[in-house]
């Protein structure tokens, strides 16, 4: 489960860009927030991947605080693909990129190896692990980072505009694969949805109706 | 001079390092004055076909090009890189953008005056954000910075690669006046690669194409 609580948030010395939202996601649930642009919808997802904190209020990844919970124990439960999925890449090769820093969080290199080339196989992208993930195209990135994200098993995945790089239908696709495996998952988009999430909300201005 | 702002003919293109070709024999015409946008599988060559167009290949990214590709009655390469008539937007405008201020951003990328530039920024809603530093802007406001900067230069051939993928419907509408608005004051032509283009909009270009019906042999 993730729980936001009365959250709120501003950026060093800015205006107040998220303003008191409160939002539930359960496992295999999939929750759609549309919102336009500038409305808050990255800075959302970034406080729910505990990749930033509420400077008021809480968010609860699986009843664990995101100010408390060091990042690498964060991993195990929520990952986030971003609007820019190259600024996420670190490997030289998608083998690399694969298995950087997964003993960390305490898995094994060979089963989150195996469990990468399966979803990216999955997901149509066929190049060979040796490829630099720089020469990809975007879209390829952003499933590339996917595999990544999944192939460490959290039990959350958030999507931070994922029209960009990929077409309605691999999406669908690529979201009708991560539902019937039980992730939860989060969209957060400036268009109208191509598929029926089980909770469609509006952000607008930093608030959630 | 021919009536094409773009014309490729069996054109094929290669990565070095790569065992197969992008794509092979790919033919597309663009008339002047059309605004062409392009769809087509992730991963298929959209971007290269650009990168192309631009001149960007083989100019900075070194890849085999055969075939003909005239733009604008020239070959690309004869181009000089300082006054060229073709604006590119890339993917990846987060690379592209200087650091600085919005309206600094925009005098640098296109050496208009501040006057243009303050008109421009309202047009696009974008008023209050002229003294902000453009990373601190959403992407969608990043990518009107981008299309505000691309069109200052007055270009003859505008090369998009995805737009309206991160823009609201309010936002892509704007996007779409400001081009109309470029195309009326002199000929322009518009190639803009999308996944996502919204459906009200499309009213306001010439056609759209799929990336696979160019290689059909
Ligand atoms: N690093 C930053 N520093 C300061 N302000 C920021 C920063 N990042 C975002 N903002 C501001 O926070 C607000 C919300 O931005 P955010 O990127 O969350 O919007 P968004 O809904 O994701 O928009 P888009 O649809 O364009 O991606 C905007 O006003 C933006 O200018
Ligand atoms: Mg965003």
């Amino acid at each position: 489960m993730i729980e936001a609580q009365s959250v709120w948030f501003s950026y060093a010395g800015g205006p107040t860009v998220i303003r008191g939202v409160s939002l539930s996601v359960s496992p295999s649930e999939l929750v759609y927030i549309e919102g336009p642009n500038a409305s808050g919808k990255t800075t959302l997802l970034k406080l729910l991947a505990g990749v930033y904190k509420p400077l008021r209020g809480r968010v609860l990844v699986d009843g664990l605080d995101t100010r408390k919970t060091p990042p690498h124990i964060l991993a195990r439960h929520v990952a986030m693909v971003f609007q820019d999925p190259g600024t996420q890449l670190v490997g030289r090769t998608l083998e690399e990129e694969a298995v950087f820093g997964v003993t960390i969080i305490g898995l094994d290199e060979g089963s989150v190896r195996k469990r990468f080339v399966k979803y990216l196989r999955t997901f149509g992208v066929l190049h060979p692990l040796s490829t630099p993930p720089r020469r990809l195209s975007l879209g390829e990135q952003r499933l590339v980072v996917l595999a990544a994200c999944l192939a460490r098993q959290p039990r959350f995945i958030l999507l931070d505009e994922p029209f960009f790089g990929l077409d309605a239908e691999t999406l669908t696709s690529v979201v009708q694969v991560l539902s019937s495996q039980g992730y939860g998952i989060v969209i957060a988009s400036c268009h109208y949805p191509p598929f029926s999430p089980n909770k469609h909300l509006h952000l607008t201005d930093g608030k959630l109706q | 001079m021919s009536e094409l702002a773009i014309l490729a003919h069996h054109l094929t293109v290669q990565y070095p390092e790569s065992p197969h070709p992008v794509f092979q024999n790919l033919s597309l015409e663009v008339s002047l004055g059309e605004f062409v946008v392009l769809h087509g599988p992730t991963g298929c060559g959209k971007t290269t076909l650009l990168y192309c167009i631009a001149g960007i290949i083989p100019k900075i990214v070194p890849a085999r090009i055969e075939g003909t590709l005239q733009v604008l009655g020239n070959d690309v390469r004869s181009f000089p890189p300082s006054s060229s008539p073709i604006a590119f937007i890339p993917q990846r405008i987060d690379a592209a953008l200087p650091l600085t201020s919005t309206t600094a951003n925009l005098c640098l990328l296109s050496g208009a005056s501040l006057s243009e530039v303050d008109q421009i920024l309202k047009q696009l809603g974008l008023g209050a954000s002229a003294a902000l530093e453009v990373w601190k802007l959403s992407r969608g406001k990043q990518t009107l910075v981008a299309l505000a900067a691309a069109l200052l230069r007055k270009p003859r051939l505008l090369l998009i690669d995805e737009a309206f993928s991160n823009l609201d419907l309010q936002s892509g509408r704007l996007a779409l006046q400001l081009i109309e608005q470029a195309r009326r004051q002199n000929t322009l032509t518009v190639l803009a690669v999308e996944h996502w283009f919204p459906k009200q909009l499309t009213n306001m270009i010439s056609r759209t194409l799929d990336f696979r019906s160019l290689v059909r042999s």
